[in-house]
């Protein structure tokens, strides 16, 4: 987990933050395996699970885990289904996701530092 | 999963890439190379790459193209037989270039995973910096 804090905030954003890790790591495989014949594309979902822990209200727990599957797109002849556009598109999102997300996690650590009264 | 998976993974594509445009480049270099016809013609090289488990590509191995090649009759080139014939390379040029434009747009592809993968990285790194 990347924020050490205990409350569930810090956890969620913890959660958030390693699944678009994962979907960063899978969209750059998908892209590198472009040309390679047969290679089927994988797609990343953590939001499923971080919104059923968040209704459960127990972030912290380990059900956190980001499901990889398989892409279901129709190959091309070369039994191949990437699709460069999605996979450029998902790379993007997800960056600007992240930036959001590192920006929350330094705005929760802005809060502990006034709390504390800038040592 | 390493903590900077990303540029790896881009990095192998990469090099798979050059190593096709490379073999590409060697084709299309040797599409006119003749050789008498009591020896094997030039041999096209085909990259063959696979998925690695662990993210990225890599190159699987080399495939070679027909060595009968194309028998031509050319009875003033200097390697012709006494019919007249020289071996020639039997290779598409069609296919070769379009792939050339393949490797080439897939090369490319990879520097934005790198570019996507500096904004990621420097974004996480730059956490508790304005604390």
């Amino acid at each position: 987990m990347l924020v050490s804090a205990s409350d569930s905030v810090a956890a969620a954003l913890g959660g958030a933050l390693d699944g678009l890790a994962l979907r960063q790591r899978v969209a750059a495989d998908n892209i590198a395996n472009m040309d390679t014949p047969n290679f089927t594309a994988a797609t990343v979902d953590f939001e499923s699970s971080l919104r059923a822990a968040l209704a459960d209200g127990d972030v912290t727990g380990a059900e956190l885990n980001p499901a990889t599957a398989l892409s279901a797109a129709t190959p091309g002849v070369n039994g191949n289904n990437v699709d460069l556009a999605t996979e450029t598109m998902t790379a993007t999102q997800s960056t600007f996701q992240y930036q959001l997300l590192t920006r929350a996690v330094g705005d929760r650590y802005s809060l502990i530092t006034t709390a504390i009264g800038h040592m | 999963m390493g903590a900077f998976d990303m540029l790896g993974i881009a990095h192998s594509s990469l090099t798979t890439h050059q190593t096709w445009l490379d073999t590409l480049s060697h084709n299309i270099a040797n599409a006119s190379t003749a050789r008498p016809t009591d020896q094997a013609a030039f041999q096209a090289q085909f990259v063959m790459a696979e998925a690695q488990d662990a993210g990225g590509v890599r190159v699987s191995g080399l495939a070679l193209g027909d060595p009968e090649g194309r028998m031509v009759h050319q009875p003033d080139h200097p390697l012709a037989d006494e019919n007249g014939y020289v071996r020639m390379p039997d290779i598409d040029m069609g296919a070769q270039m379009s792939q050339l434009i393949m490797a080439q747009r897939g090369f490319q592809a990879q520097t934005s995973v790198i570019r996507n993968a500096q904004d990621v990285y420097s974004s996480a790194l730059s956490i508790g910096r304005n604390a």
